[in-house]
């Protein structure tokens, strides 16, 4: 199955596959590559079985300002929560038309993530490129919490899969952070990367290691009890990786998008590439794994069109 | 026979060949750089400059020759240590400082960019009616714990 989207005059940011409904998939997307206009979010339904390809828009929802990242809630099945360009954070709710239900305006620069808590499940974070990481409770007119300790751009903050307080975060300062919500200051820094790190993700499967990927071009396996070298170095991409995401299905597959225009899978415990996806014609940035049709993955790009299908490497 | 590297221009080459770029002859680049000069007004100077350096990457590497941003910078880096960084953007400037004045001057409205209020929506959001589903890994826990 290969199934393609357009998002007509809209370039693909992020895309994430619903914790709740099979089929659904949110996309963020950006006018003029992000550089200047409005922001889409759309939220797809992606049939399977004898609909499969079939694709239908279920609700569309237009910002002033490109939209960056999108995550689902954990606790209610209809809400999602969007990162802009503009600095605000917007929760929105498929149920309601047109506008969200909560807009917070804390971030003095572009959002570059959102990401929701995926034990506690009642808090999200943000991470901005004014170099901090804010906590948020979906109910609180104002952030919980604000994280300080990064000296560039934050690309990235993303809960453990294990921890209800236990955070990890990437910068333009080439260093990802371990953080605990208990404490202000980071409880771990490893300098990663001789570049900036855009991206970063927990392995499910096992609790101390985590993937990231830099402008370097590399991806880096790190196991946080030996933060001294990394595990692996994944080398393949021709230019900046985006976006790394480490399978809910197995503890050993990643897919990374870079600036190459490629999307590509690896497996980290022989560090081979096992998978490219180069039906793209642009910067492929967004790359998510359906949580409950496990052989199907959602990717995104500039090139203004989502993809859903199963890489030759899963089927 | 000719290796690949001997025909393409080095990295260098091509950053000189972006420095030099009449950027304020390029008509094209001219008609998008007066929107992102509207959006960006109430920004402050260096945010200004920021986006319309951006813009220049973006425009050069996807229209004239593709290039790596951070070579670049590494690169800017290098030599503004040796001839003084100041004298480096002036000249990289060049015209279009000039335009961007005339182009903030020109400024009205923007029909290709859609206003949207900052409204919140009107009516009750939903209430949460499914509980929270297991994920993947956590169901191979699960599994494996009543097996044992």
């Amino acid at each position: 199955m290969f199934t393609k989207h357009r998002t007509a005059g809209y370039n693909g940011y992020a895309v994430q596959w619903s914790p709740f409904f099979e089929d659904k998939l949110a996309v963020a997307t950006a006018a003029n590559f992000g550089l200047i206009g409005n922001g889409r979010l759309h939220i797809l339904s992606v049939g399977a079985g004898p609909a499969a390809g079939a694709v239908n828009v279920e609700r569309v929802f237009d910002t002033q300002d490109g939209l960056f990242d999108v995550c689902w809630s954990e606790v209610n099945e209809n809400q999602l929560v969007t990162a802009s360009g503009d600095g605000s954070i917007k929760l929105w709710d498929t149920t309601l038309a047109d506008f969200p239900i909560q807009n917070w305006h804390e971030h003095q620069r572009e959002v570059f993530s959102v990401n929701w808590n995926l034990v506690s499940k009642d808090t999200f974070l943000s991470a901005s490129w004014d170099n901090t990481i804010k906590l948020w409770n979906q109910n609180s007119p104002r952030s919980l919490q604000t994280f300080n300790g990064h000296s560039h751009c934050v690309y990235s903050a993303m809960w453990s899969p294990h921890s209800p307080t236990l955070f990890a975060s990437c910068s333009g300062d080439h260093t990802l952070k371990l953080w605990d919500t208990n404490s202000p200051a980071p409880v771990q820094t490893i300098l990663a990367h001789s570049n900036e790190v855009l991206t970063l993700d927990w392995n499910k499967y096992q609790d101390h290691t985590i993937v990231t990927g830099s402008v370097d071009h590399t991806i880096k396996v790190w196991d946080l009890r030996r933060p001294d070298r990394e595990l692996n170095c994944l080398r393949g991409h021709e230019y900046a990786v985006r976006k790394v995401k480490c399978s809910p299905h197995s503890g050993s597959l990643v897919a990374s998008t870079s600036y190459d225009m490629t999307m590509r899978m690896w497996d980290i415990t022989t560090g081979d590439m096992i998978e490219i996806h180069d039906a793209h014609t642009e910067f492929v940035l967004g790359v998510d794994f359906n949580l409950y049709r496990d052989r199907e993955v959602a990717t995104c790009a500039w090139d203004e069109s989502v993809h859903v299908f199963t890489p030759r490497c899963l089927m | 026979m000719e290796t690949a590297s001997q025909q393409q221009p080095s990295q260098e080459q091509v950053f000189v060949r972006f420095e030099g770029y009449d950027f304020a002859n390029d008509e094209t680049f001219q008609s998008g750089l007066q929107s992102i000069v509207r959006n960006n007004q109430s920004k402050t100077e260096q945010e200004q400059k920021d986006a319309i350096q951006s813009a220049k990457y973006f425009y050069f590497t996807r229209f004239v020759q593709s290039f790596d941003l951070a070579q670049y910078k590494a690169w800017c880096a290098d030599r503004s240590s040796t001839v003084g960084s100041s004298e480096v953007t002036s000249t990289q400037e060049g015209g279009s400082t000039d335009t961007i004045g005339e182009t903030q001057a020109e400024t009205v409205g923007n029909e290709s960019i859609r206003q949207i209020p900052d409204n919140l929506a009107e009516g009750t959001p939903s209430e949460a009616r499914l509980a929270p589903k297991l994920k993947p890994w956590e169901q191979k826990k699960a599994a494996i714990a009543t097996s044992s």
